[in-house]
C-alpha cells in the first residue's frame, strides 16, 4: 500500500507566492487532479511534488520517506511534463531500449513491440524520435510509462497534441494504472477524471 | 549499477555519432582557428614554430569551450534532463558518462589531428609527442570544468558569450601548464605532467559533484 | 555576543542596526584615511631607489588588498549561502562584487601608472599584473552571471557556486601565472624589491589598508541596504519606511 503526502507545501518566486498551504494525501487507487487556469502554478506545483523543485515550506513523503529531490523517489515515479522527454538522435526502438535499462528492467523485445503496438507506433520502429510528429511524440513518452512499471504517476497535461483515439487510449490507461494499485497525480483540463472519483485540486486562488 | 554506467555511456555515444558531423565540425574548427594565426601573422615559419603548441593549445581550448558549452542544452530542451534525475542512477555518475562521452567524441578526433598540425607548424616530433599528452590530460579538465559551468548557465537566454566568460580564468591555469610543459627543460616536464595529472584526478573527482549541484540551480 | 551577532543575521536587523553604526565606521576611516595620505605623501622619506614615484604605493598596496581579500570574503560568503542558505550573505557576497571589481581595476591602473616610470612601459606581462587581470575577469563574471539571473534564489546559489570555484581556482590560478613567468623571461623586468621597508613608510601603508578596508564596509553597508530594500519590497517593514 502507497503512500504520497504533501504537507503545508508553498512556493514563492522572489517572494510571490505561487502557491501555499497546500495538502495532499493518497493512497494507492487513488487519484488527483490539478485544475487552474493557465499560469496559475500547475506546472510548478507538479514540479515541485515530483522534486524537481524545493518547496519553500511543508514537506512532501512518499511511503513515509522525505523527498528532497527528485532521486528520494528510488526510481517509482513518472513524470510526464511539458516536453517529452526524448533523446532526439536515438530511434524510437532505441529510445524505450535506454530506458527499460535505465529503469533497472529486463530487456524484453516483445514487450516493447507490444507498447509500440498498443500506441501505434509500431511502424516508426527505426525512426529517429526528432522525426515523429508532436503527437507520435508525445505517444512515445506514454509508451514509457506502459514499459516500465512505476506506482505514482505525476502528468502534466498528458493529453497536450494527442488525437481523440490517442485520448481514449491515455484515459484507459490511466484507469487501468489507478486500479492496478498506482497513484496518479495529473493537471489537466479534461473532464474524465471526474468520473474516475479523482480528487480535485484547483489553483489560481492563493487561499488554497 | 555497472549495467547502468555502461547503458548510459552506450547510449549517449550512439546520439553523438549518429551525426556524422558531430566529429568533423570541432576538428574542422581546430584547424581553422590553427590556421587563423599563420594568416594574421604572417608566413614567418620560425616564429610560428616558436609559438605553434600556444597556437594548438588555443584552438583546442576554443573548440572544447565551444562544443562543451552545448553540452546539456539538447537534453534540457527535449526534457530528456529530466528524465535522467528521475532515475536509479547517481546524478554524478550521469554526469560523469556524459561528459566522458563528449570529450571522447569532440576532443579525441582534435588529438588525433594534432600530430598533422605539429608537421604544419614544423615542430619537432619531441614536442609534438608532449603536445599530445599534455592535450590527452588538459582536455578532459577543461570538458569537465566547462561542463560544471555550463550546467548553471542551461535557462538563460542570452548567454552567447557569458559562459566563455566565466570559463576562460578557469582554463588559464591548464593552458599555462599545457603549453609550458612542451617548452621545457625535461626535469620540469615530468613535475609539469605530474602536476597536470593530479589536476586531472581532482577535477574527476570533484567537478562532477560540482556539476551536479550547479545542475540542480540552472535546472530552475 | 551571540545577541550582537544576531542583530546582523536578519535582513531587517542589519537594516536598522547599521543606520547606528556606521556613523562611526565613517569617522575611523576617514581619519585613518587622513593620517594615511598625509603621512604617504610628505611625511615618509624619499625611496632611495625609486624617488618620490613610489609613494602611489599607498593607493596601489590597498588596493590589490582589497582586491584580494574581497574576493576571499564573498568566497566566505558563497559557502554560507550554499551551506547554510544564509541570506544576508549572499547579499553580502552580491554587493561586494562590484568594490571588488573597482577595487581590481584600480589596483591594475595604479599598477600601470606606478610601471611607466619605473619599467619605462605601461604594461608588462608579468605574474602579478597578469594574475591581477584575471581576477578582474573572475570578478567581471560572476556580475555578468548574477545580474542574467532573474530569480533571486538562482541567482545567489548560481553565484556562489561561481565564486567557489574561482577561489578553489585562485591559488592555482597564482601560481601557474607564477611559474608561466619564470618561463618565459623574455623581458627582464626589474623585479620591484621590498627588502624591509622603512617604519615610517610602513605606518602610513598601514594605515592607507586598513582605512580602505573601512572604505570597503561603508560601500559594502550601502550597497547591501540598498539590496535589502530591493529585495523586502512586499514587506510591511520596507512600506513603513516609505511612509
Amino acid at each position: 500500500m502507497d503512500n504520497f503526502k504533501a504537507q503545508k507545501i508553498g512556493f514563492k518566486r522572489n517572494h510571490s507566492s505561487i502557491f501555499e498551504n497546500v495538502e495532499i494525501d493518497l493512497q494507492t487507487g487513488e487519484g488527483l487532479v490539478v485544475r487552474g487556469a493557465n499560469g496559475s502554478g500547475k506546472s510548478t506545483l507538479l514540479r515541485v511534488l515530483a522534486g524537481f523543485l524545493e518547496s519553500s515550506a511543508g514537506n512532501i513523503q512518499w511511503n513515509k520517506q522525505t523527498i528532497k529531490n527528485t532521486q528520494s523517489f528510488a526510481n517509482q515515479m513518472h513524470y510526464l511534463g511539458h516536453q517529452n522527454g526524448l533523446r532526439n538522435a536515438l530511434s524510437v526502438y532505441e529510445n524505450l531500449h535506454w530506458y527499460a535499462t535505465f529503469a533497472g528492467e529486463e530487456i524484453n523485445t516483445a514487450k516493447i513491440q507490444g507498447v509500440l503496438d498498443r500506441l501505434q507506433l509500431a511502424k516508426f520502429w527505426n525512426l529517429r524520435a526528432e522525426k515523429l510528429s508532436a503527437g507520435q511524440a508525445r505517444r512515445l513518452a506514454i509508451a514509457r510509462l506502459m514499459l516500465v512499471q512505476k506506482p505514482l504517476w505525476i502528468l502534466d497535461e498528458p493529453s497536450a497534441a494527442l488525437d481523440t483515439q490517442s485520448l481514449e487510449l491515455l484515459h484507459n490507461l490511466i484507469a487501468e494504472h489507478i486500479s492496478k494499485t498506482g497513484i496518479v497525480i495529473i493537471a489537466t483540463h479534461e473532464t474524465y477524471f471526474a468520473k474516475l472519483n479523482f480528487a480535485q485540486l484547483s489553483l489560481g486562488n492563493i487561499n488554497d | 549499477m555497472i549495467k547502468l554506467i555502461v547503458n548510459e555511456i552506450n547510449y549517449e555515444m550512439k546520439s553523438i555519432q549518429r551525426d556524422w558531423w558531430n566529429w568533423i565540425i570541432p576538428v574542422v574548427f581546430f584547424v581553422m582557428v590553427a590556421a587563423l594565426f599563420p594568416l594574421a601573422i604572417g608566413n614567418n615559419p620560425e616564429l610560428l614554430t616558436q609559438i605553434a603548441s600556444g597556437i594548438i593549445w588555443i584552438a583546442a581550448l576554443l573548440a572544447t569551450l565551444l562544443s562543451c558549452g552545448n553540452l546539456f542544452k539538447n537534453d534540457a530542451q527535449s526534457g530528456h534532463l529530466d528524465v535522467l534525475l528521475t532515475g536509479a542512477l547517481p546524478v554524478s555518475a550521469i554526469l560523469f558518462c556524459k561528459i566522458a562521452c563528449h570529450w571522447l567524441a569532440f576532443c579525441g578526433p582534435l588529438i588525433l589531428i594534432t600530430p598533422l598540425l605539429g608537421i604544419f607548424f614544423k615542430m619537432e616530433v619531441a614536442h609534438i609527442q608532449l603536445l599530445i599528452i599534455t592535450l590527452l590530460l588538459g582536455t578532459p579538465i577543461l570538458c569537465l570544468l566547462a561542463a560544471s559551468l555550463a550546467a548553471l548557465t542551461i535557462n538563460l537566454e542570452n548567454k552567447n558569450l557569458l559562459l566563455p566568460l566565466l570559463i576562460m580564468p578557469l582554463f588559464i591555469p591548464i593552458l599555462i601548464f599545457g603549453t609550458g610543459i612542451v617548452l621545457a627543460t625535461p626535469a620540469e616536464v615530468s613535475a609539469g605532467l605530474a602536476l597536470l595529472g593530479a589536476m586531472l584526478l581532482l577535477s574527476i573527482g570533484f567537478l562532477p559533484l560540482m556539476t551536479m549541484l550547479a545542475l540542480k540551480v540552472g535546472v530552475n | 555576543m551571540f545577541a550582537l551577532f544576531s542583530r546582523f543575521i536578519s535582513l531587517k536587523g542589519f537594516y536598522q542596526t547599521t543606520y547606528k553604526y556606521l556613523p562611526f565606521v565613517v569617522v575611523a576611516f576617514l581619519s585613518l584615511f587622513a593620517y594615511g595620505l598625509f603621512a604617504g605623501l610628505f611625511l615618509a622619506p624619499a625611496d632611495y631607489q625609486q624617488g618620490e614615484g613610489f609613494r602611489i604605493i599607498y593607493v596601489h598596496v590597498p588596493s590589490a588588498f582589497a582586491a584580494m581579500g574581497i574576493y576571499l570574503i564573498m568566497a566566505y560568503c558563497a559557502i554560507l549561502t550554499l551551506i547554510w542558505r544564509i541570506k544576508i550573505a549572499a547579499i553580502c557576497m552580491s554587493a561586494s562584487a562590484g568594490i571588488g571589481a573597482s577595487f581590481t581595476f584600480l589596483a591594475l591602473v595604479t599598477g600601470s601608472i606606478w610601471g611607466k616610470p619605473m619599467w619605462g612601459t605601461w604594461w608588462i606581462w608579468d605574474a602579478r599584473l597578469t594574475s591581477m587581470l584575471i581576477l578582474f575577469f573572475l570578478y567581471l563574471g560572476f556580475i555578468a552571471l548574477q545580474s542574467s539571473i532573474a530569480d533571486n534564489n538562482t541567482k545567489d546559489r548560481a553565484g556562489a557556486l561561481v565564486a567557489l570555484v574561482g577561489v578553489i581556482n585562485l591559488p592555482i590560478i597564482h601560481y601557474s601565472v607564477n611559474w608561466w613567468s619564470t618561463l618565459h623571461q623574455g623581458a627582464t623586468l626589474s623585479k620591484f624589491a621590498t627588502p624591509s621597508i622603512a617604519l615610517s613608510m610602513l605606518y602610513p601603508l598601514l594605515a592607507m589598508i586598513t582605512a580602505f578596508f573601512l572604505f570597503y564596509v561603508i560601500l559594502l553597508t550601502l550597497r547591501m541596504r540598498n539590496i535589502i530594500l530591493l529585495r523586502e519590497v512586499y514587506s510591511d517593514w520596507v512600506k513603513g519606511i516609505a511612509v
